[in-house]
């Protein structure tokens, strides 16, 4: 196992997870973690990953590795994580591992159980981001992704496992689902967990050209589509 | 010896600069986003920073590539676009950390101020700045690094957003002022009279300047004699308030920086302007009157303060003051 530092950044909470120092023979199958609760998250961030490096006594150069919650979710929060991660690693050379923020958030709910989950965030507009996840061998598969109108039903009605903050505006979406509330975002502990395969299966991505998964990609109107709405 | 690695994301320019404190200029890149926001009739803040987020670092690889390594990281912390500045500022901050490099953080106005001291031959403390862009139209008297008084600002909007609102109604598109200029070159000034920009004693409004512009539109006037009035308005407004400036305040050297500082004609009627009360004129290097990383350097070469542990940014951070994060920062030197 490698020195991982983790962070995401959803909902309101900025967290980091890192691996703690291993024994004289043991792994670091462990890790620190460390949360920040409301919406400076931009200038709480480096504080809060400073000092968990200190307390373990590491500094940026020990990680082997750099991982965050690539998306989707709030804009400029995916981004400020992006950022940081891809340049730390930028900086020393690193792996840098875009870790889906349905499976960490999935991760998070279920761990390591084999199960296939109904995943919901939200999305604003009405709308929520939603995606199927399956813990195939230990490690969760993210499947069906796209950006839902919440005045639709939901598609995969079959499956019976339900988690995501989502769930909380729109809760008439769930459709007799059973929602687990361990978790309503994903966390860095759980970003730190998946992260460890990933590396494991160089499932890496590239510092210079890697970015956050957005989903909505349509965010502004053309002056053209804003006329030809209002001619209408 | 300092080598500064410069950030700059306030707006729809992704920039990056290496500035040698003794040798100069060492490597610098600019990129503008505008082609992929006029579709948009202007900057939409979420594609910038999107955008700025896919190029900085790849930009600050290739500038890095066969240079000395740098000593410490500035980058702009406004004013500007949240989302846009957030981009820089965690890139720099991150990098900062990674490298242990203390970091400056810079006003982007300062920068501008500043930007003539990258000229082959720089302006001399204290001179004279007349700060015309898409977001300012400001009067500043600059007495030496982080040292300016603001001497007049516009009332509304900026000179720049003039430029692009009047290119709107005269079917130019956005962004439309160099296109503005290009049709003004073939009309006839004199053709109507519009209203001085000029305001009190140096500020300035341009409200009324675009709705005389629209009004002759309405009255049927050509678009080029419309646009050829419509600049002769704007800069000799502009020159009227700086002739006040330099004879008010002493100076002998008129700095015109920020984005419309590129424009030929203005140019010609400040320099005129100057040149009657004996002082120079002077402009930054065409890919420096834009927003650029290079004056983002030179502002933190001469004596930005140096940023606080964490990376708030300043969307509306005025110059002569210091917000207090960065001000408690620099307690800690």
């Amino acid at each position: 196992m490698s020195i991982i530092l983790a962070l995401d950044s959803s909902g309101d909470v900025f967290s980091a997870a890192l691996s703690t120092p291993r024994g004289a023979a043991t792994p670091h199958t462990d890790y620190a973690y460390r949360e920040q609760h409301g919406r400076a998250q931009a200038a709480c961030a480096l504080p809060l990953i400073t000092d968990l490096l200190t307390k373990q006594n590491y500094t940026l150069e020990d990680c082997d590795a750099f991982a965050f919650a690539a998306g989707p979710g709030k804009f400029s929060a995916l981004r400020l994580v992006c950022t940081l991660a891809r340049s730390f690693a930028y900086a020393h050379n690193k792996p840098l591992l875009a870790v889906p923020s349905f499976a960490a958030l999935a991760q998070a709910n279920y761990g390591a159980q084999q199960l296939t989950v109904k995943c919901t965030l939200p999305a604003q507009q009405q709308h929520v981001y939603f995606a199927v996840c399956s813990n195939l061998a230990g490690t969760w598969q993210v499947d069906k992704t796209a950006l839902h109108n919440c005045n639709l039903p939901l598609p995969a009605a079959a499956v019976q496992h339900a988690c995501g903050a989502g769930y909380q505006s729109y809760p008439h979406i769930l459709n007799q689902a059973t929602l687990t509330t361990t978790a309503v975002y994903s966390n860095a502990a759980a970003v730190w967990q998946l992260a460890a395969s990933m590396l494991a299966n160089n499932e890496v991505s590239e510092p210079l050209t890697c970015k956050p998964f957005y989903l909505r990609d349509k965010i502004a109107e053309t002056v053209y589509q804003r006329n030809a709405r209002k001619h209408c | 010896m300092a080598v500064i690695l410069a950030i700059e994301t306030s707006c729809d320019e992704t920039a990056c600069a290496l500035l040698d404190s003794e040798r100069g200029l060492l490597a610098e890149q600019i990129y503008s986003q505008w082609r992929r926001h006029a579709a948009y009739g202007g900057v939409v803040p979420e594609m910038a920073s999107r955008d700025h987020l896919a190029r900085l670092l790849p930009m600050v690889d290739a500038i890095l590539k066969e240079q000395p390594r740098p000593t410490a990281i500035a980058y702009t912390a406004g004013p500007g676009l949240a989302g846009a500045l957030l981009t820089g500022a965690a890139t720099a901050q991150a990098l900062a950390l990674a490298w242990r490099l203390p970091v400056i953080a810079v006003n982007h106005l300062a920068g501008h101020l500043l930007s003539p001291l990258l000229l082959a031959t720089p302006p001399i403390f204290p001179y004279l700045a007349l700060l015309v862009s898409g977001g300012h139209t400001q009067l500043w008297l600059v007495e030496g690094g982080a040292q300016y008084r603001c001497l007049g600002d516009t009332l509304d909007d900026a000179a720049g957003e003039a430029f692009d609102k009047s290119a709107v109604l005269l079917g130019l598109g956005y962004p439309g002022g160099a296109r503005l200029e290009r049709l003004a070159a073939t009309g006839d000034e004199s053709a109507l009279t519009l209203p001085s920009p000029a305001q009190n004693r140096y500020d300035f409004s341009f409200s009324g300047l675009k709705t005389a512009v629209r009004r002759a539109v309405d009255k049927g006037y050509q678009k080029a004699d419309i646009a050829a009035a419509f600049q002769r308005a704007v800069a000799h407004g502009l020159a009227r308030q700086v002739r006040q400036a330099v004879a008010d305040c002493g100076v002998t050297q008129v700095a015109v920086v920020g984005g419309v500082a590129q424009n030929k004609y203005l140019y010609q009627v400040l320099a005129a302007a100057c040149a009657e009360q004996q002082a120079a004129c002077i402009a930054p290097h065409k890919r420096h009157c834009g927003d650029n990383a290079a004056m983002i350097a030179v502002a933190a070469r001469y004596g930005e303060p140096t940023a606080a542990g964490g990376f708030d940014v300043y969307p509306r951070w005025n110059p002569d003051t210091l917000p207090d994060a960065i001000a408690d920062g620099n307690k800690l030197k």
